[in-house]
């Protein structure tokens, strides 16, 4: 495992490489996505035995940080989808540069899926999208609902729901950012360019049904796939960390397997 | 400023972040701010706060080193048979001998931020080259007006009873459509505290080597806070009421993790503030 900054010397990014482990290596380079600042912190365990588990089944694997997040260089109050996008290129570049690799998949979690859709920059083999946020404002109002919730809660709230704060769930929310979000909807964008697109979820709702089918429909080879995991959900989720052993093994699984998947 | 990583340990498995300052701005002999994990929090901190702080430090002239304990976040186990308390001060040890081997430092603050105080507590007493601690929400013991204050805010705050009784219903009531239920998130924090008289005397301990310390309590987002009145600290104690290098900071609308952004703002420029006023 090597961690290490990369990109411009002005606007550093963070990112951890592991190298492939097992018996076996593949000329394939996996990036792993975030989700949101508000859900990265209780997937870093889950993201880190992803990258653990790929690695021991032979791929190249990228963990990194957007800018303004985590250890990358960026104020959390300058985040944006657009700055988010060009990280995950950058992300892109350093893993193959890395590597050696020219083959890249991406598994992107909860916004970090509709990242790697979404950058139509990127051509990927495998993508999958894990519990991905199909629509943004839909998004955007689940997690104020549990602001909401939160300061509900608090004896002494610094500010109420009705003031409209530019914060959100303990980091800042600029409105750029929440433009932005609220004008993402994966099912009307071009469809991403991946040869295999995977949507990966341990609840069944319709929305990622939908976003599988759209797919599909564009001429992908997209497949849908359900793997129960104890305690998941869809929506956001900020309580306890992600464990979804079984949501791992299923994508370390898919990504490993030469099969054409069957729609 | 400039963020490098910084591995230590055995076979350099420990994971940390070291943000220096420009030098234009170092200051000469500066001690180097040393953090770990808050809870199974990786080393960024909670809600990112310790980027947040080592970068606000180092533009003011200190270093600071982030890291994860051996085991968390990206930092491998130790492979011993010690637990993980004993793991944690080594680990913090080897971050010091480290600093010193490799960057000539001589002298350090150590952040322990909740369970982070109790592995910053021990190494700053046993280890002389600490020479500043900064402890948030750190060992805190009710007082006869706590009780009191706690009482008045139950009687008297509506909104308390509101809160109270929604809990109580909540699991009786209909659920709507996309409707959440906030979760039961009193702030109950079971560790082993240490005995306040052996407390007492680790500062006295610590003030004999001239080591500076700030005590940062919030009030808590609930009623059931363990601190709900500035003076409670110096109440539990009193020796260190008028020592000018204790410092004590009382937020009383924070929550336990600063989980809002404009305090933690302030934590940052409260611990910035202390830096330069006991470590010129």
């Amino acid at each position: 495992m090597v961690p290490s900054f990369f990109g411009s010397r002005e606007r550093p990014l963070f990112g951890i490489y592991h190298p492939p482990a097992g018996s076996r290596t593949r000329d394939v380079g996996v990036l792993l996505c975030y989700p949101a600042p508000q859900e990265y912190m209780r997937t870093y365990w889950a993201f880190r035995k992803l990258a653990h588990k790929l690695a021991q089944e032979g791929f190249h694997v990228f963990r990194f940080d957007y800018l303004g997040t985590g250890d990358s260089s960026g104020d959390s109050a300058e985040v944006s989808l657009a700055g988010f996008r060009e990280s995950l290129v950058g992300a892109a570049r350093e893993l193959r540069d890395v590597a050696h690799v020219q083959k890249l998949s991406a598994v992107g979690f909860r916004l970090g899926a509709a990242l790697a859709a979404s950058a139509r920059d990127l051509p990927l083999h495998d993508l999958v999208l894990w519990e991905p946020v199909v629509r943004g404002a839909r998004y955007v109002d689940e997690l104020r609902q549990i602001q909401a919730s939160e300061l509900a809660e608090d004896l002494r709230p610094p500010f109420r729901v009705e003031d409209a704060p530019r914060e959100l769930l303990g980091f800042p929310f600029p409105e750029p950012l929440e433009r932005e979000l609220r004008a993402l909807d994966l099912t009307a964008l071009p469809a991403p360019r991946a040869s295999r697109v995977a949507v990966m979820v341990s609840n069944d709702a319709p929305a990622f049904r939908e976003l599988a089918q759209v797919l599909a429909q564009r001429g992908l080879s997209a497949v849908y796939r359900h793997v129960p995991d104890e305690g998941a959900r869809s929506e956001a989720d900020l309580g306890a960390a992600l464990l979804a052993s079984n949501m791992l093994d299923a994508i370390v699984a898919l990504l490993a397997s030469p099969e054409k998947p069957r729609a | 400023m400039r963020e490098r990583v910084f591995s230590f340990g055995p076979s350099n498995g420990i994971v940390g972040i070291l943000s220096e300052p420009d030098p234009s701005v170092a200051r000469t002999n500066a001690p180097v701010v040393i953090a770990s994990n808050v809870g199974m929090n990786h080393r960024v901190g909670p809600y990112r706060a310790y980027v947040e702080l080592a970068r606000a430090l180092a533009a003011r002239g200190y270093p600071m080193l982030r890291f994860d304990l051996s085991g968390l976040g990206d930092s491998t186990p130790r492979r011993d048979n010690s637990d993980a308390f004993a793991r944690a001060v080594r680990d913090v040890e080897d971050a010091m001998s480290a600093l010193s081997e490799r960057k000539g430092a001589t002298r350090f603050v150590q952040l322990g931020f909740c369970s982070g105080v109790d592995s910053a507590h021990v190494v700053s007493v046993k280890d002389p080259r600490v020479a500043g601690a900064l402890f948030v929400e750190g060992y805190s013991f009710r007082t006869p007006r706590f009780y009191l204050r706690r009482y008045l805010v139950r009687t008297q705050s509506p909104r308390f009873w509101r809160i109270y009784l929604r809990r109580k219903l909540a699991p009786l009531l209909p659920r709507g459509d996309g409707a959440r239920v906030a979760g039961d998130a009193v702030e109950i924090y079971t560790r082993l505290y240490p005995d306040r008289s052996a407390l007492a005397k680790d500062y006295q301990a610590l003030l004999a080597r001239d080591v500076r310390m700030l005590f940062v309590f919030v009030g808590g987002s609930g009623a059931d806070h363990a601190h709900n009145y500035e003076a409670q600290f110096y109440d539990n104690f009193p020796a260190l009421r008028r020592e000018s290098r204790v410092e004590l900071a009382y937020y009383p609308h924070a929550g336990h993790i600063f989980n809002y952004v404009g305090d933690r703002a302030e934590l940052v420029a409260r611990i910035a503030r202390w830096l330069e006023k006991q470590f010129p």
